[in-house]
C-alpha cells in the first residue's frame, strides 16, 4: 500500500502541471485544452497540463515544487489612483497621495513609475486618448516637481478603454476620470 | 544610482520599447536577447522576444508593464514570445513559452481587461491564465 502510494506520488511529481494559487476573488482561473474545456476556478486546485481532471494540491507538494519560485517573487507593484474633481482639477487628497508615490518609489532599488491617464466614455475615443495623456502629463509634472527619483518615468494614456466603472459608450462617469500611478 | 529618465510617447522609435524589468536575481539567472546570453541584473530591461533562464541554484523575478509579476525557480527557461499592453489601441497580450522549470505568475491589469490576453505555451499544451496567481511546473 505504502509503496503504491509512493509510486503514485512520484508519478505525479514527474508530470507537468499547473495550479491556481489564488483565484483573484473569483475573477482568476486557468483554462486548458483546445476548446478551453478543462478549467481551474478554485484556489488550491491543480491539473496536469496534458490531460486529466483537477485535484487538490497538497501543501507539501506545493512547497516542494514552488517554494523557490515563490521566494523569488519581487515586491508587488503598488497602485495609486487620483480622482479628478468636476473642474478637472486634482482633489484635496492628491498631495498626500503623490507623497505616497514618492515613498513607494524610494522603497525600491530600481523603481519604474508609470503614470496612466483615463477618461470616461463621453466624447470621441481618439479625443479621450489625448485628454487622458494630458491628465497623465500634468500628474507626471507634479511628481517631477516633488522630486520623484525613478529609473524610468513613463507617461501613458488608456483613454476610455480602461474603465474603473463599466459604462456604455457616451456616458459621463466621474469615477472613470482618473490618473493611475503604478510603481513597480 | 537612480536617475530620472523621461520617456515621451514620441521617443524610442528604433529601440524595442522595454515592457518590463528584472526586479530580483538570486544565483545563476540569465537573459538571452538576439543570440546573446548574459547574467541577469536587477533593473535590466525586458523586451519582447527575450529568453529568461535560471541555473541549478538560480531564481529570477520580473515585473511587466501591466503589473504582471513572474518569478522562476531553479532550472527554468521561458521565452517571452510577445507582449503588448496598450488598452487604448485594443492590444492586450502576454504570450510566453515555458520550456522547463517552475513559474509563479501573478496576472496584472492585462487579465482584468481581457481574460484571454495571457497564455503560456508548454511542451504539454497551452495554459490560458484568466487572472489571479498561477503556479506551473514543467518537468524535464
Amino acid at each position: 500500500m505504502a509503496l503504491l502510494a509512493m509510486a503514485t506520488l512520484a508519478g505525479c511529481a514527474q508530470q507537468s502541471y499547473v495550479m491556481l494559487a489564488d483565484n483573484g476573488g473569483g475573477l482568476g482561473g486557468v483554462v486548458l485544452g483546445e476548446d478551453g474545456e478543462r478549467r481551474l476556478d478554485a484556489s488550491g486546485q491543480g491539473i496536469a497540463i496534458a490531460a486529466g481532471l483537477a485535484f487538490a494540491v497538497s501543501d507539501v507538494r506545493r512547497k516542494a515544487d514552488f517554494d523557490r519560485a515563490l521566494a523569488a517573487q519581487p515586491a508587488l507593484p503598488e497602485r495609486f489612483t487620483l480622482h479628478l474633481a468636476p473642474s478637472g482639477q486634482l482633489d484635496g487628497a492628491a498631495e498626500q497621495l503623490l507623497d505616497g508615490v514618492l515613498l513607494a518609489a524610494r522603497r525600491r532599488d530600481y523603481p519604474v513609475v508609470t503614470v496612466i491617464g483615463h477618461t470616461d466614455t463621453l466624447g470621441h475615443r481618439a479625443a479621450n486618448e489625448q485628454v487622458g495623456l494630458r491628465r497623465a502629463q500634468a500628474v507626471a509634472e507634479l511628481l517631477r516637481v516633488k522630486g520623484l527619483e525613478a529609473m524610468e518615468l513613463r507617461v501613458e494614456s488608456h483613454g476610455e478603454r480602461n474603465l474603473l466603472i463599466a459604462t456604455p459608450d457616451a456616458t459621463a462617469e466621474p469615477r472613470n476620470r482618473r490618473v493611475e500611478i503604478l510603481v513597480r | 544610482m537612480v536617475a530620472a529618465v523621461w520617456i515621451g510617447p514620441a521617443l524610442a522609435e528604433n529601440l524595442p520599447e522595454p515592457v518590463g524589468h528584472v526586479a530580483r536575481v538570486e544565483g545563476a539567472a540569465y537573459i538571452s536577447s538576439r543570440g546573446y546570453t548574459n547574467a541577469a541584473k536587477v533593473g535590466q530591461a525586458i523586451v519582447p522576444g527575450v529568453g529568461l533562464s535560471t541555473g541549478a541554484e538560480g531564481a529570477l523575478g520580473v515585473i511587466l508593464g501591466d503589473g504582471s509579476v513572474l518569478s522562476f525557480g531553479p532550472h527554468s527557461e521561458l521565452t517571452l514570445d510577445d507582449y503588448r499592453f496598450a488598452p487604448a489601441a485594443d492590444e492586450l497580450r502576454l504570450r510566453a513559452t515555458l520550456n522547463r522549470g517552475t513559474l509563479n505568475l501573478i496576472a496584472g491589469d492585462m487579465a482584468r481587461l481581457d481574460p484571454q490576453a495571457i497564455s503560456i505555451e508548454t511542451p504539454d499544451g497551452r495554459i490560458g491564465v484568466r487572472g489571479g496567481q498561477v503556479l506551473m511546473k514543467v518537468g524535464p
